[in-house]
């Protein structure tokens, strides 16, 4: 699979490139609006938590903390949503190539990830620069950022795989997996902070695979920390997992979608 | 034969269909102890060795499995059991422009699709120029391609193709692409690739193509070979299948010509040996259901000039179109007529014994009559239907309107090309005689 990938690398490359360019074609400004987007967004959450509604992390004082933990988890999640959504129909979008081309298939599901991770990459740089200029500090350890948005993509990308195969043959997937996803966000502490919730929900967190990621990213970001040594291999394990085994279904089932397609 | 560039061994390819989709995931849940599909195969058992240089055609009706062999061969599809083997590079005009980003330009198109296909950036750099020339799209080549007439898109997509050099080409109805001038010299490009050594198939519905491109050809039916060998005998076949006549393939018999005589005493025509035999047969296709019946063509034949059975005729040479007529009541009016329809439907020539103002003898009922119209194909190269037919005058009217008989879904005639030499003698679609005058005292 990485060596199919490696050598379609340059076709990846530019189709996320173009996809980035042209996701707003036909405004005046284009490519711009990728980074106003999400410079709009992060503006208005800081507007919003710091000036209207204030409130507070617990046991950071900063007045746009809040905004701050909002746009740590809500920024890499959408990029990760966007992941699994967009890599689920891949094959179906795709068709036409798929139909025609001896493309390796996994190629138009990376070229989804990578074009989202591009524009999280945007979105984060972003957030970066607007903290600094609100009067925050960047500590060091925002330096496992990069590692830790890296992972949680690649789980993205397994999940995307996995369900890119299965969508071609179960179309009702694509539609689950937009309701699945939105019920996933809520069960995982991005919105809200996890002391809010009841002992037994914060101790079932740990069966959530996307906690992981979404609690590391809060503390080194938020909270100027390292991200808990347990929640390494968790994160390893999933950004690994996911895409081996989303590459044993698509080779179990290589052949056939193509025929459904 | 020389070494063998494509081969295809035992070659079959089963589609499943499902009625639901449930009916997959129930098949996937009890590991294949419920089954609920129903096998589609849409190729069984092909075999297939392409020499270095050969062109080779697949011809068959719609869903005679040509698409998915060629889909196979490009590995776009799996196939399902058997093996292939396709030694150096493949370019298949299947794809042609599918790589084509719309938003990219054509020069970066060009790119874009030859890194897909495979091939170095720098070749492509190299052959730009001849790629564009070839083209002939001007300024468009900066513009992205969303821009583009279809026409410019498939030139641009033909023209990178045709200049790729790959060792093998799969070429998938492109020829009717563009105008008449960018064919020809879609053509000439193909017969300079020949030359190199490029080894071609060729899928097309127009035999006229098959026959002159192709060293060889293929029938495909229902999934399965049913004919192989030289172009125009495997063509032959084709349209014997498509006419459903059941018509046997007619070797070619030494023509001996013997005479047959006429009740009417009407100077009898030479009848071929080949085309008594034919006649003596049901005539090929089906009878028209609004004729009145009073005659029926109960024998129809086609010969070329040597006075062998031909279906396909040089431009500008004759066949000649046997009737036998057998009369039902008595029929004093006899017109026996044909009727010549290219393959976009239009009537491109229709002529009668009426239109040339012969009177055909009177028939008796039961009585039958041989009649033969010779016609001089100056039509331009490619195939037509045909609608032999013979009626009556109705009261009072100058034209023939009374249809008796017709024979309907017999099998089209091919006209080719003259030679492949030199420029076509003529364009579009009839040769009206053209005299040339000329001097230099002005």
């Amino acid at each position: 699979m990485i060596v199919n990938l490696w050598r379609y690398r340059r076709f990846i490359a530019r189709n996320a490139l173009s996809d980035i360019r042209h996701r707003y074609a036909g405004s005046a400004i284009g490519v711009a609006w990728n980074v106003l987007n999400p410079l709009a967004q992060i503006l208005i959450y800081s507007l919003v938590f710091s000036q209207i509604m204030a409130v507070r992390v617990h046991g950071v004082g900063s007045r746009t903390s809040f905004a701050l933990y909002l746009c740590a988890g809500l920024l890499p999640w959408a990029a990760f949503a966007d992941c699994v959504l967009r890599g689920a129909n891949a094959f179906i979008e795709n068709s036409t190539y798929l139909k025609k081309l001896p493309i390796p298939e996994q190629v138009f599901v990376a070229q989804n990830a990578v074009a989202a991770t591009l524009f999280l990459g945007i979105s984060m740089t972003l957030l970066g620069i607007v903290t600094v200029i609100t009067g925050g500090a960047l500590s060091p350890a925002w330096l496992g950022v990069p590692a830790v948005l890296a992972l949680f993509q690649g789980f993205g990308f397994g999940l995307g795989l996995i369900f890119s195969t299965l969508n071609v043959f179960l179309r009702d997937i694509g539609q689950v997996l937009t309701i699945a996803l939105q019920l996933w966000m809520w069960l995982t502490p991005i919105v809200y902070v996890e002391e809010i919730l009841p002992s037994q929900f914060q101790a079932a967190l740990r069966y959530n695979p996307a906690y992981p990621f979404i609690a590391a990213l809060h503390r080194m970001i938020v909270g100027g920390q390292w991200p808990d040594a347990g929640h390494w291999p968790a994160m390893a394990f999933w950004a690994c997992a996911t895409p081996a085994a989303g590459y044993l279904i698509l080779r179990r089932f290589r052949t056939e979608i193509r025929d459904v397609l | 034969m020389s070494e063998s560039v494509i081969s295809v061994r035992d070659l079959s390819k089963r589609f499943k269909l499902y009625r639901s989709p449930w009916d997959r995931m129930l098949e996937w849940i009890t590991g294949g102890r419920v089954m609920r599909h129903e096998a589609f195969w849409a190729l069984q058992g092909i075999n297939l060795e392409v020499a270095r240089g050969e062109c080779v055609g697949l011809i068959g009706v719609n869903g005679a499995g040509k698409s998915t062999l060629l889909k196979i061969l490009s590995r776009a599809l799996y196939p399902t059991s058997g093996q292939f083997d396709v030694r150096g590079r493949l370019v298949s005009l299947l794809e042609l422009g599918t790589g084509f980003h719309p938003e990219l330009t054509g020069r970066q198109n060009i790119f874009q699709s030859a890194r897909l296909l495979g091939f170095p950036e720098q070749d492509v750099r190299a052959r730009l120029p001849a790629i564009l020339q070839f083209a002939g799209i001007g300024e468009f080549v900066d513009q992205p391609v969303k821009h583009y007439s279809s026409g410019m898109f498939v030139r641009l997509a033909f023209s990178l193709f045709a200049h790729l050099d790959p060792d093998v080409y799969i070429v998938d109805e492109a020829l009717s692409v563009g105008d008449v001038f960018f064919q020809q010299k879609c053509f000439e490009r193909f017969r300079e690739l020949r030359r190199q050594g490029c080894t071609i198939l060729l899928v097309s519905h127009e035999m006229e193509a098959i026959t002159h491109l192709c060293d060889r050809a293929i029938l495909l039916h229902g999934g399965k070979c049913v004919s192989e060998g030289d172009a125009r005998s495997v063509v032959h076949d084709y349209f014997a299948l498509m006419g459903q006549s059941g018509e046997p393939a007619v070797t070619q018999s030494p023509a001996r010509e013997t005479s047959v005589g006429d009740r009417h005493g009407q100077p009898p025509p030479l009848v071929p040996v080949a085309v008594q035999r034919a006649l003596a047969s049901a005539p090929p296709g089906t009878h028209a259901e609004k004729g009145t019946g009073q005659s029926e063509i109960v024998g129809f034949a086609i010969s070329d000039s040597e006075g062998s059975l031909a279906w396909t005729t040089p431009s500008g040479g004759t066949l000649h179109f046997w009737y036998l007529v057998q009369a039902r009541d008595r029929i004093d009016d006899l017109n026996v007529g044909i009727h010549f329809y290219d393959r976009r439907g239009i009537l491109v020539f229709a002529v009668g014994t009426f239109n040339r103002g012969i009177t055909l003898p009177v028939l008796a009922p039961g009585g039958r009559a041989l009649c033969v119209l010779s016609v001089t194909l100056a039509v331009q190269p490619g195939e037509y239907t045909l609608l032999p037919q013979v009626g009556g005058l109705t009261g009072g009217s100058p034209e023939p309107g009374l249809l008796h008989d017709r024979l309907e879904s017999v099998p089209p005639i091919v006209v080719i090309r003259r030679s492949s030499i030199g420029p076509a003698p003529f364009y579009g679609l009839v040769d009206l005689p053209t005299h040339v005058a000329w001097t230099e005292d002005v």
